[in-house]
């Protein structure tokens, strides 16, 4: 059963990508696929490839990932109090992070390669936006708020210097304000370090504030991607419209909250056709060809500039 | 689609006077709800929001007398509700319920849709078994589920479906005041809608009085007729949705609503040029005699590390020296 069906899409240095969807849409099981993390079984990757600066992830022997993961590439979770030791340090944990890096500098000895790692750990907690880090190295994880601990989450990846950072509904747990400085510093690590951003997510406010492109996911597939101004300006899969209206909150003509009926499709037993027909508002409302829709799933097509949608009603860029 | 503004209406579903409930820390006693008071009208949508320890889940829990304040009084109509026994609790308990969060962790997951809606009834032995199934029926159908969904269990539902069914069994008891724990939270964007356009249907037919948790601040905009907003466990300050949101006057009401994320790309805020730290960082705790929220607030002054300050009564509350 694919969870994830042919996803494709790009991420350049210094840019942020938000893939958007509801749970079981396949968007985790995607950025666990990057980072080889699918647990084996019942996950496996059956084809494609993901290429990280060139190299093709799927071809290492995973020996070789631990060369990558955690050091090309990065992951922060929803929720940092899992993914913490609760016994070590905040120091110990960046430290180990840090280390890694430290060793493929020139050797030092002694005093020197412990000073080298300590300015690693101290330069990847402030700038991850924890003040006076000095004081924080030896604090045990409970002695943090949530927010803080999502910070030495960030520090963690960040002290292994990586190029690629995911973020997995980092911000699901936390409260409003938390969440906005949090966003805040994934706009500044991304523009500032020129980080590559993959964020996770649901929320299409989350989207808005924090990424430039949009891929949104529906039972595996990816529906609709385009540039952020592009996708809340002009959506064009019936979907991101129905998820866009949601976020909105838009009264529908006969009163209440506009909705979109019905729930995602069992990926075991998905519809013949497009996966969204069953759901899908226009498509049930008559239109002439309809029938295409409940037959054949739509191909991706552009329909603007890196605008790309996989729908039958979708008209082509000329 | 909006509940109608309270304080038109006369009759109160809903009365707290001064409730503190206090909690033991390593160094005497803390205040998890600090004083509040409140009324909500019968038939208002009356929402409460503010971030996790500001105390408005637990303020929740002693209206619904599932735990007994330190002081203060609760009241529900013109009852007391500390102060009832016998057969008027038995009565409380049906006119106050509480929709959850997580819908599947509040059903039994050896029940059928049919048994959970039921159950209430036979609790309060409410019926002969007859009348109790074709109420069940009648409340299925009531929240939008049909005959196919009556005989399955949770897990064969969706997070909708399952909140559907715990709206259905809430109902069963027929009561006045729902309080809605993040009713939605734990659902899907695009059955959020679905659940919300239920609830605020009900509450039409029903003559429903809600009093709605919620950390969504776009959820209580379109939801709520009053809201209140509570930080470390005080009220500071309390008003007609529309009103707060235009011109929020506590300066924590203000960093709430800045902080809620727009769907909009337009709106937003410019990269920051270095990490940005989190709010509160300055490390200090609030003195025992300053207001609770000097330490994050831009606009503290002399006054607010002095006193701690009180809102006076009147249609806008608000609990601030320099609003």
């Amino acid at each position: 059963m694919p969870a994830v069906d042919g996803v494709s899409f790009e991420l350049e240095a210094g840019e942020a990508l938000a893939i958007v969807g509801e749970s079981g849409s396949g968007k985790s099981a995607t950025a666990l696929a990057l980072l080889r993390l699918l647990p084996d079984p019942p996950g496996r990757i059956t084809g494609g490839r993901v290429l990280l600066r060139g190299l093709d992830i799927l071809d290492l022997y995973p020996e070789e990932m631990p060369f990558v993961r955690g050091r090309e590439m990065a992951m922060v979770f929803q929720e940092p109090g899992g993914a913490l030791n609760p016994v070590m340090t905040v120091g110990e944990q960046v430290a180990e992070a840090a280390r890694a890096r430290a060793a493929e500098e020139p050797r030092r000895r002694g005093t020197g390669a412990r000073a080298a790692v300590r300015g690693r750990v101290i330069s990847a907690l402030a700038q991850a936006g924890i003040p006076s880090p000095e004081k924080r190295l030896g604090q045990y994880p409970h002695e943090l708020s949530g927010g803080l601990k999502q910070r030495v989450m960030i520090a963690m990846a960040l002290a292994s210097g990586p190029s690629l950072l995911i973020a997995d509904e980092p911000t699901t747990a936390l409260d409003v304000t938390v969440q906005a400085r949090f966003l805040d510093l994934l706009a500044y690590l991304q523009s500032r370090l020129g980080l590559a951003l993959l964020l996770i997510t649901h929320d299409l406010g989350v989207v808005a504030r924090t990424a430039d492109r949009v891929a949104v996911m529906y039972a595996g597939q990816l529906v609709e991607t385009a540039p952020v101004g592009e996708f809340f300006r002009h959506p064009v899969h019936p979907y991101s419209l129905g998820l866009l209206d949601a976020a909105r909150m838009v009264v529908a003509a006969g009163g209440g909250f506009r909705v979109i009926d019905g729930s995602a499709p069992d990926l075991t037993d998905l519809p013949p056709g497009c996966r969204f027909a069953p759901r899908c508002r226009v498509q049930r409302s008559g239109r002439p060809g309809r029938d295409l829709c409940e037959r054949t799933g739509p191909p991706c097509r552009l329909v603007g500039e890196n605008h790309m949608v996989r729908c039958w009603l979708a008209e082509p860029d000329s | 689609m909006r509940a109608p503004v309270g304080g038109a209406r006369p009759v109160v579903a809903l009365a707290c006077e001064n409730v503190v409930q206090t909690f033991s820390r390593r160094w005497g006693l803390g205040r998890a709800v600090d004083g509040v008071s409140l009324r909500v009208g019968s038939g208002e949508v009356f929402a409460l929001v503010g971030e996790s320890g500001s105390g408005k889940t637990t303020l929740a829990r002693m209206i619904a007398r599932l735990l007994r304040p330190t002081s203060g009084r609760v009241l529900v109509g013109d009852t007391d509700v500390w102060r009832l026994g016998g057969r008027d609790l038995a009565g409380f308990r049906r006119r106050v319920q509480i929709v959850f969060q997580d819908p599947g962790g509040a059903l039994d997951p050896r029940q059928t849709v049919l048994d959970a809606v039921e159950e209430p009834l036979v609790l309060h032995g409410l019926g002969d078994r007859r009348e109790r199934r074709r109420k069940a029926g009648h409340l299925l159908d009531l929240v939008g589920l049909g005959l196919k969904e009556a005989g399955r269990f949770p897990h064969q539902l969706s997070g909708g479906q399952k909140q559907r069914v715990f709206i259905a069994r809430v109902l069963a008891l027929e009561p006045s005041l729902v309080i809605l724990d993040e009713p939605v939270s734990a659902l899907d964007v695009s059955v959020r809608a679905q659940i919300l356009n239920l609830l605020l249907d009900l509450r039409r037919r029903l003559g429903l009085t809600y009093l709605l948790i919620s950390h969504d601040l776009g959820v209580v905009r379109r939801v709520a007729g009053r809201v209140g907003v509570m930080h470390r466990g005080r009220l500071v300050e309390e008003g007609p949705v529309e009103e707060v949101w235009s011109t929020p006057a506590h300066p924590y009401t203000r960093a709430l609503l800045d902080a809620a994320p727009i769907p909009d790309p337009r709106r937003r805020p410019d990269a920051p040029s270095r990490p940005p730290a989190e709010l509160g960082e300055r490390g200090e705790s609030p003195g025992s005699s300053s207001c609770l929220y000097e330490p994050n607030c831009p606009k503290a002054a002399a006054i607010c590390r002095r006193r701690r300050p009180v809102a006076p009564d009147g249609r806008r509350l608000v609990a601030c020296h320099k609003p």
